[in-house]
């Protein structure tokens, strides 16, 4: 089969030379019908509109481009448009599957319906802006052809095809016009909603009703893990109000995904520590962006005043800084050591707080045993001891080594209470907006190309009328 | 056999029965108008005949001449889309 656009030109000039010769046959056949002479005749003026279509095809592009230069249609626009819309439809749809993974009953309840119903129409935007991009490809990739086309079934003798041929080569001009039009027509008509429904501040204000589940790894300031850390998140402006709090694992590994747990997106959210009894403050807050969302974002924290641990059976922890600290760990099946060398400044405290599974056995500072002050503690079904040693750099010593020496066994896992993060005030305001939005998506995707392709068809009929002599 | 090549030899052999039927037409034509029936209803149907004969006849002749024509016009208005095969002409004019 021809591929190329000249070679069916070729083909169409002699079918328009067979239909003309055959024509002549009819008309001077010695059959004495007159609407067989008819048949003949008119086949002979076809086959000259044929030649006229065949030889100036070049003509009818170059007329085609130049109505589409006359009313300032760029292709372009209509590529960025859909890219556009493609981008609007799919962050969309990802914003209702974040929203469809709140666990919320009631709220789900509320809310299900409407995305269900949203998605739905969604869908049916993304599958009509499909559509377009394929008849756009259709038209502007690979028109010349339908074009030639349209030209060699309108020349396919005895008329048999005229009528296809015209309305597909009607269908294709007119489309070239009209197709890179749409854009904006469509501005013109519903304002400047296309670009609009994409823009930063509409999306700034969906950000906040959506959920990121990250990976949160807590560490000591030496680097090691941390088990069983539970952290509350708050607001930074309302410190009071715990939106959320999650406990680590043994691993000290926060995967707030198999929690089924997340943190709002977008927004600065303070947290503040606990463990074994003990609350660590910070001034640090945590952000973590929509891009989070496609992406498990991974944060590591580090709690600078837990100096050097074995978790989940010892740490030691301090209010203050070190000048300069130096450790090391030994673990012996259940029997371990810490030895800590370091400088203190000012008079200071330091405590090594184990659960009750944990027996500290030995605590020697510079060669002298010393027994410190014992505190008990209660946290999440757990208990056990703070041991409390004071140094006094004035006094005696600015440089102290101290070792610990305790036995350890495996702790109950702490009993800790899951808030899940509940972002429903901020839902219900957005939805609203959020639906109009969909619906005008849906309008501007599906109703308006509708009306508007159906338009084009019907001046492809027309055209196509004048094109097969059929008034 | 290539298509382009087929409509081509396909339009040459009508062309040749085209001719034949003409001098059919027109030898039925004068047949009926020479007849001795005295019907006018038929002579004027012979006729017809060689009229339309003799009229299908010319524009065949012309073919050749009608297309080169229309493209040469067409050609003169914008810029020559596909070349237009030259050979057409001759095969035109040796019916």
């Amino acid at each position: 089969m021809p591929q190329d656009v000249s070679s069916l030109l070729e083909i169409s000039y002699y079918l328009a030379f067979l239909n003309y010769v055959l024509g002549s046959a009819l008309l001077g056949s010695p059959i004495p019908f007159a609407s067989v002479k008819r048949l003949g005749a008119s086949m002979m003026k076809d086959s000259i509109t044929g030649i006229v279509m065949v030889t100036g095809f070049g003509i009818i592009l170059y007329i085609v481009r130049f109505i589409q230069n006359l009313l300032g249609a760029d292709p372009n626009e209509l590529i960025k448009w859909f890219n556009t819309f493609f981008l609007s439809i799919s962050s969309k749809i990802l914003f209702l599957k974040t929203l469809a993974s709140i666990s919320n009953p009631l709220l789900r309840s509320l809310i299900d319906p409407l995305i269900s119903s949203a998605i739905s129409l969604l869908t049916t935007s993304f599958i009509s802006l499909f559509l377009l991009r394929i008849l756009y490809i259709l038209i502007f990739e690979k028109g010349g052809i339908l074009l030639a086309i349209g030209v060699l079934l309108y020349n396919i003798p005895l008329g048999i095809f005229k009528r296809a041929g015209s309305l597909l080569m009607s269908f294709v001009i007119i489309s070239m016009i009209a197709l890179p039009a749409m854009p904006s027509f469509a501005n013109y008509l519903f304002g400047n909603l296309v670009n609009t429904s994409n823009s930063n501040n509409q999306s700034q204000n969906n950000i906040n009703t959506q959920i990121v589940y990250p990976l949160i790894i807590f560490k000591d300031y030496s680097g090691n893990n941390l088990s069983y850390v539970y952290t509350k998140f708050f607001f930074p402006e309302d410190p009071n109000k715990i939106i959320a709090a999650y406990p680590a694992d043994r691993e000290g590994v926060l995967d707030t995904r198999s929690l089924d747990a997340g943190l709002p997106a977008d927004r600065r959210i303070g947290f503040r520590n606990e463990l074994y009894g003990w609350a660590f403050y910070t001034d640090e807050t945590l952000y973590f962006s929509r891009d989070c969302i496609y992406t498990q974002c991974v944060k590591i924290i580090k709690i600078p005043h837990i100096l050097v641990s074995y978790m989940p059976y010892i740490f030691v922890h301090t209010p203050s800084h070190m000048l300069y600290y130096r450790y090391t760990i030994y673990i012996n099946d259940d029997k371990g050591l810490i030895s800590l060398d370091m400088t203190f400044e000012t008079k200071d405290e330091l405590m090594i707080t184990a659960p009750s599974t944990t027996n500290i056995t030995k605590i020697i500072i510079n060669n002298i045993e010393t027994s410190p002050i014992t505190i008990k503690w209660e946290w999440a079904g757990l208990e056990g001891y703070t041991y409390k040693i004071s140094v006094d750099p004035g006094a005696s010593f600015s440089n102290i080594h101290i070792d610990i020496y305790f036995l350890f066994r495996e702790p109950p896992k702490p009993n800790l209470e899951i808030i899940r993060y509940e972002p429903e005030d901020q839902v219900n305001i957005q939805l609203d907006q959020f639906l109009s939005d969909v619906i005008m998506t849906m309008i501007l995707t599906t109703i308006f190309p509708a009306i508007y392709v159906s338009l084009i068809t019907l001046g492809a009929n027309s055209l196509s009328r004048i094109l097969s002599g059929r008034h | 056999m290539d298509l382009v090549e087929f409509v081509r030899n396909l339009a040459v052999q009508i062309m040749i029965v085209a001719w034949v039927i003409f001098l059919i037409t027109w030898i039925i034509g004068w047949v009926l108008r020479g007849a001795p029936i005295p019907m006018t209803r038929l002579k004027k149907t012979g006729h017809s005949l060689v009229e339309d004969a003799v009229w299908a006849a010319f524009w065949l002749a012309m073919g050749g001449t009608v297309f080169s024509l229309i493209i040469f016009i067409v050609n003169s208005i914008g810029s020559p889309m596909p070349p237009p095969p030259t050979n057409m002409i001759q095969i035109t004019s040796t019916p």
